[in-house]
């Protein structure tokens, strides 16, 4: 008798729980397939290393580098820490190591300024000068760099990487209320520093972009 | 008049018996099915199903495919995942995964707009998170292709005989990379115990690419996608009967073809 009931006991606790596994594996199974449909069949990496150099950015508006204006450093401060970020996860990532650096000079940026905006070069010559002119010479495999615009109040920035195994261009985009953008060293009032939100969604942009290699 | 009408009346239901059978792609003598029903299995165990389809509103309209119906014990997730692509090279135009309230969950689309290589980009959105737009401007001379355009694009390759190996502009995540893909002929596949005729396409990813003629000897590369691609001869269909996926934690998705509608 006591035996019969505590099969019985059993049973009601086993039919009690099933639907709340079954819920579980269920939600587990659509997500699986919600995994499977954001296709997340991405290649995993390699186990080579990936050199990238980064350069100071570019302003479209006056196609010329960024190095003398305030903004400029500091966007580079955030992209240099993006990568660094990239680099703790993926150490494979090899950022201006010796014998595999592309120099962040005037000459390198306007040298990219001038193949990218010109009109007259077709895409598929662009990414192959941008190769044979710059990345190759200095044996790295990404540049990262970005365009920088201003409209008005608002700040857009573009940090991109120009991927040479792929021959692509990557882009992320930001927009920043000026206000929002440059604010005042709280160390030294007079000067000025990326608002901490900025520095960080900058970096944060980069990293992203690295993670799609 | 008699003879007219009944003249009309057996051309309608001959069209009629015919349009479930009617084949959508064809292009050069390459049909592709209407719809086909695809077991999901995972490490061995089946999940459920989903539904392919293929359609086209117009003669120069793009084709659309479109996975939905993902269904299985006790589950039915209500998504449809969509892709665009064109007609005449079945390159990819738009990816999108949309809920069953119509709203896009994410979309990867090609736009004619400025970049900095040219006049065409690729935005990625993502609505499940405050991600930003990701822009991919690709330089590479290779069709852009997605995993859904991909059961199409390479059920023509085998239908044309076309076995050299090639590369594609493989959408996956929030931007593309470059595949290879091998053909092997005449590979049996095991189907329903059957063994049934195939050939073997493996999209390759090569993690070291020295230059666009040679791959590297020894260079290290995974099978990404691979599909058995299936000739029907009774009724000229050319189409994926299994595809096989690993995904990024080396997990086993398999697609077998259960029915064609």
């Amino acid at each position: 008798m006591i035996k019969q009931l505590l099969i019985i006991l059993k049973l009601i606790l086993v039919l009690s729980v099933f639907p709340l596994i079954m819920g579980n594996e269920n939600c587990q199974i659509e997500q699986q397939l919600m995994d499977m449909l954001n296709q997340k069949i991405k290649p995993p990496k390699g186990k080579n290393s990936i050199y990238i150099s980064h350069l100071t950015f570019m302003d479209p508006t006056t196609g010329t580098a960024m190095f003398q204006t305030e903004a400029g450093a500091l966007i580079n401060d955030a992209v240099i820490n993006g990568i660094n970020q990239a680099q703790k996860v993926n150490p494979s990532f090899k950022h201006n190591v010796s014998g595999h650096t592309l120099d962040d000079t005037d000459a390198n940026v306007n040298k990219l300024i001038n193949i990218t905006f010109d009109p007259n070069i077709n895409k598929r010559d662009k990414i192959s000068r941008i190769i044979s002119e710059l990345m190759d010479p200095a044996n790295i495999d990404v540049i990262v760099t970005g365009q920088y615009i201003e409209k008005g109040q608002i700040v857009d920035v573009r940090p991109l990487i120009i991927v040479k195994k792929e021959k692509k261009i990557v882009t992320k985009m930001a927009e920043y209320k000026k206000t929002e953008f440059l604010c005042s060293d709280p160390n030294n009032q007079s000067n000025k520093v990326l608002c901490q939100g900025a520095h960080e969604h900058i970096s944060k942009l980069v990293k992203d972009l690295l993670e799609q290699l | 008049m008699l003879i007219r009408n009944i003249s009309l009346i057996v051309i309608i239901t001959v069209m009629i018996l015919i349009f479930p059978y009617q084949v959508i792609a064809k292009q050069n003598n390459f049909s592709f099915p209407k719809s086909i029903v695809y077991k999901i299995i995972k490490q061995n165990r089946i999940l459920g199903s989903t539904l392919f389809r293929l359609s086209k509103k117009g003669e120069r309209k793009p084709y659309r495919l479109t996975m939905s119906d993902f269904k299985g014990f006790g589950f039915n997730l209500k998504v449809n995942w969509v892709s665009e692509i064109k007609s005449t090279d079945f390159s990819l135009i738009a990816s999108y995964i949309v809920n069953n309230k119509k709203q896009h969950l994410q979309e990867f689309y090609f736009k004619a707009e400025k970049g900095l290589l040219g006049n065409s980009i690729f935005i990625h959105k993502s609505m499940d998170d405050n991600s930003t737009k990701t822009i991919t401007e690709v330089a590479s001379p290779y069709t852009v292709i997605d995993f859904l355009s991909s059961f199409l694009v390479l059920s023509k390759k085998v239908s044309v005989s076309n076995d050299r190996p090639e590369r594609y502009n493989l959408f996956i995540g929030k931007t593309t990379y470059i595949v290879d893909s091998s053909v092997e002929k005449n590979i049996f596949y095991s189907h329903k115990n059957q063994q049934k005729n195939t050939s073997k396409v493996t999209l390759k990813y090569f993690f070291d690419i020295k230059d666009n003629s040679a791959k590297q000897k020894g260079s290290e590369s995974i099978d990404l996608v691979v599909f058995y691609i299936y000739n029907d001869i009774a009724t000229g269909v050319w189409y994926p009967i299994c595809i096989k996926i690993e995904d990024e934690n080396g997990e086993k998705y398999e697609l077998i073809a259960d029915k064609i509608l």
